[in-house]
């Protein structure tokens, strides 16, 4: 292996990722200050030893409150990858295996979900049923079904003309079966790629859906709502909008990187 | 060294990481000869071809000194070797799918070549175009030059890339195994129409190729090439009487296709595989919506049988229906219209229970040793497979012993079991799908061009591993090729398919030696042999 075929992405988004991945499992257990408690006489610190990332408004600790962000940011990203990639891929695999009308059904009820941007699907979910991470999850969720169903029937379509497929069915094998026992681990790389992307989009969309207030509720903190918070205060405390944006941006690349690296790999080993 | 030569590569080398692909190969050749170079796959024929042109992939290195008329390649900068590829020497690959751009209009293509190298107006490049077009056997005038690659044939196709080619009258054609692809028919068209453009133009043409076969009636001279290295060079005729080296002498053996077994005799023992009347329609699109268009019948009205221990051959170029009488005599397609019964039993409309059955006494091996298996399956769990058909399972261990003892049967070593298919050769996995097909004991296998992508060496060895095992086991064949001479080889009765419908059946040997039906006798025509052929028989 020559040294510029080193995978650098894939170490950098990795190390990142498991970072991320790290604090929001930590912060379950222990954060340096309770985010929830408030303290007036603290409020508005720049950072400092003990406050790390200072304080806001309200005087809860900026760090704390990240580390709890990151809980809800991996939460609801890992939730609606999960929702999409459970109901798309079967979908995806069904359209391909049995084709004709069925395929039909199936790509026009995406082409359907697909048409709404998905804020405003969220918007019009939380409309109904009230803000929350829950609905959160459920909106970024059904706006990932129809990724994945269409990556998991363009990738099985192509499984579908190998001829290990027709081996398969000479063995007695039906269509249900080669899907789960053939299709579907040869898809595995190609769906773990696309779950990463999926993952990075998740965490753009919990935050811009927080920042409208859409997402987790108070007193649960969340990047997008101490991104939003902070939007006031900037001249006076810059630090309040700095960590938290600096927090999606990199938790954003890293997981970019990752994919792009998975993808890479991939590749190369096809 | 003399003037004469078109081109010369003297000690050229090849070196892909730490294996040395090329080994100091040397070669001339003269304005209008044609060179055959010959070597098995991976003997760094497509490689040398590539290390002249200068196109060697990124990983590979080379050494040496290449020159055309006198002038040196080697050490020429890349943008002046660009301006000498397509101007003084053309190329044409195997693919020409690939080779080709799908989304522009063939006359713009070879046209495109044109404008590269020479400043001209459209117009002026478009009836270059043509007349290249026309030169490679595509009628230029008719409207072919507006149309896109999609909707030309192989061959037509291959004209196309010869088109481009030849479109700046280069002096020298390197040609990669421009005919594999093709079916016999066309091949015989194609190699005919490089072979006067050689003669007519005075150009020099390099020709790679596995095949002698493909060589006998074509070069000048023949280089075999071994593992890297030229170990024979000679006058074709030469080769083709006498060949000096061993190796030569192999490659020769196995394009000379002899029989692989005594035939047995026909329609003594009782029929396995009965196939009466079958029809197989494919719906085409609406071209209105008011009328439905009539569908393609790609087969029409087919019967034939298999008999006990028999191998039988069916023969047809690609869009003959092969395939999808094939796919209904497997069960995995309905015909519109007839039967096919195994072992006395209805098999095409059976389910369920009755189908699994029945599946067990008709296996499979298909064409393409790189896709018919899982990537991700390991070889023990691939020939397996098929165990699915019974309805108990056999154990694990009892799994395990029986892909073993199949997989000596076919020449390769129980150890192979835990392998990935990633780990073998094309040869080696057509024998795993010969296990595969074995491991039900059924009594009929059918082979749909299985060892079509095969190299002559290795076509020779799986032949006379079928031929062997049928003898043994006592299983029937169905044989299904375009190349009439692999199933002479191995068949004893052969059917001949033009169109979907059967136009000729027979003894294998007296298809041969007096063929009634014309599309036949063209096939025969068609095919490539080898000289030497017609006298030992």
């Amino acid at each position: 292996m020559t040294p510029e075929s080193r995978n650098t992405s894939l170490i950098a988004g990795a190390f990142i990722t498991a970072f991320f991945v790290a604090v929001a499992a930590i912060a379950r257990f222990w954060t340096p200050f309770d985010p929830g408690v408030l303290s007036i006489a603290d409020k508005l610190r720049p950072p400092d030893a003990q406050h790390w990332f200072g304080t806001d408004q309200l005087g809860r600790d900026v760090l704390s409150m990240i580390m709890v962000g990151a809980q809800t940011s991996v939460g609801v990203a890992l939730l609606s990858v999960l929702i999409g990639a459970f109901v798309g891929v079967p979908l995806g695999l069904l359209a391909a295996a049995r084709r004709g009308p069925t395929d039909e059904v199936v790509m026009r009820g995406n082409d359907l979900i697909f048409a709404f941007p998905a804020l405003l699907l969220a918007i019009l979910i939380t409309a109904v049923f009230g803000p929350g991470a829950v609905n959160a999850i459920i909106a970024i969720g059904i706006f990932n079904i129809p990724v994945f169903a269409r990556v998991t029937r363009a990738g099985a379509l192509q499984q579908w003309t190998r001829d290990y497929t027709l081996a398969a069915r000479v063995a007695g094998k039906g269509a249900l079966r080669i899907s789960a026992e053939h299709i579907l681990p040869n898809l595995a790389g190609l769906l773990i790629v696309q779950g990463t992307i999926q993952f990075s989009l998740g965490v753009i969309a919990e935050a811009g859906l927080s920042y409208v207030g859409l997402s987790a509720q108070p007193p649960t903190p969340s990047w997008g709502r101490m991104l939003n918070e902070a939007q006031t205060l900037t001249a006076l405390a810059p630090y309040l909008a700095l960590f938290p944006g600096f927090a999606v941006l990199l938790f954003v690349l890293g997981l970019n990187l990752l994919g792009e690296g998975l993808r890479r790999r991939a590749g190369r080993a096809a | 060294m003399s003037a004469a030569n078109l081109l010369e590569v003297v000690d050229l080398n090849v070196v892909i990481g730490r294996t040395r692909i090329v080994k100091n190969l040397s070669l001339e050749i003269r304005p209008g000869e044609i060179l055959g170079l010959v070597g098995a796959s991976g003997s760094g024929k497509s490689m040398t071809a590539l290390g002249i042109m200068r196109l060697l992939p990124e990983r590979a290195s080379s050494t040496g000194v290449v020159r055309l008329n006198g002038e040196t390649l080697s050490s020429k900068p890349e943008s002046q070797m660009q301006a000498v590829r397509g101007r003084d020497i053309g190329m044409v690959f195997q693919e020409p799918m690939s080779a080709l751009n799908p989304l522009l209009r063939i006359g713009d293509q070879v046209a495109e070549t044109v404008r590269l190298h020479r400043e001209v107006s459209d117009a002026e490049a478009h009836a270059a175009a043509r007349d290249a077009l026309n030169l490679a056997g595509l009628q230029g005038e008719q409207g072919a030059l507006d149309r896109f690659p999609y909707e030309l044939s192989g061959g037509q196709r291959q004209r196309v890339a010869i088109a481009m080619a030849i479109v700046m009258s280069p002096r020298l054609l390197i040609a990669d195994e421009p005919t594999t692809a093709l079916d016999v028919i066309t091949q015989a068209r194609v190699l005919l129409l490089l072979k006067e453009l050689a003669r007519t133009r005075n150009m020099g043409l390099l020709l790679v190729t596995h095949d002698l076969a493909v060589l006998a009636q074509l070069a000048d001279r023949v280089a075999v090439m071994h593992r890297g290295e030229i170990v024979e060079q000679a006058p074709v005729a030469q080769i083709l009487r006498q060949p000096r080296d061993a190796y030569s002498a192999a490659l020769l053996a196995a394009a000379d296709l002899r029989p692989k077994r005594s035939k047995a005799s026909p329609g003594a023992a009782p029929a396995i595989l009965q196939v009466r009347g079958i029809v197989r329609e494919y719906p085409r699109k609406r071209t209105s919506l008011w009328h439905r268009a009539a569908p393609v019948r790609a087969v029409d009205e087919v019967s034939l049988a298999v008999h006990a221990g028999e191998t039988v051959g069916l023969v047809g170029e690609s869009g003959s229906g092969k395939s999808s009488l094939l796919r209904v005599i497997l069960a995995l397609e309905r015909p519109q219209a007839g039967r096919v019964s195994l072992l006395g039993e209805e098999f095409s409309s059976a389910n369920g229970a009755t189908l699994r059955r029945l599946r067990r006494s008709i296996q499979a091996v298909f064409q393409d040793p790189y896709g018919s298996f899982d990537p991700k399956w390991t070889v023990e769990r691939l020939i397996g497979e098929p165990f699915f058909l019974s309805g108990s399972p056999p154990s694990a261990a009892e799994r395990r012993r029986k892909v073993a003892a199949v997989l000596e049967q076919v020449g390769l070593s129980a150890a192979d079991a835990a392998r990935l298919p990633r780990d073998f050769s094309g040869g080696e996995r057509q024998r795993i799908a010969i296990a595969r097909a074995l491991i039900t004991e059924p009594a009929v296998i059918a082979f749909d061009e299985a060892v079509s992508s095969l190299d002559v060496l290795i076509r020779e060895q799986v032949l006379t591993l079928l031929a062997e095992l049928a003898e043994r086991l006592k299983v029937s064949y169905l044989f299904v090729s375009h190349d009439l001479h692999v199933v002479r080889a191995i068949a004893d009765r052969i059917y001949v398919m033009q169109e979907g419908r059967i136009v000729e059946e027979g003894n294998a040997d007296a298809v041969f030696a007096s063929p009634r039906h014309s599309y036949t006798r063209a096939l025969i025509a068609a095919s490539l042999r080898l000289p030497v052929n017609e006298a030992r028989t």
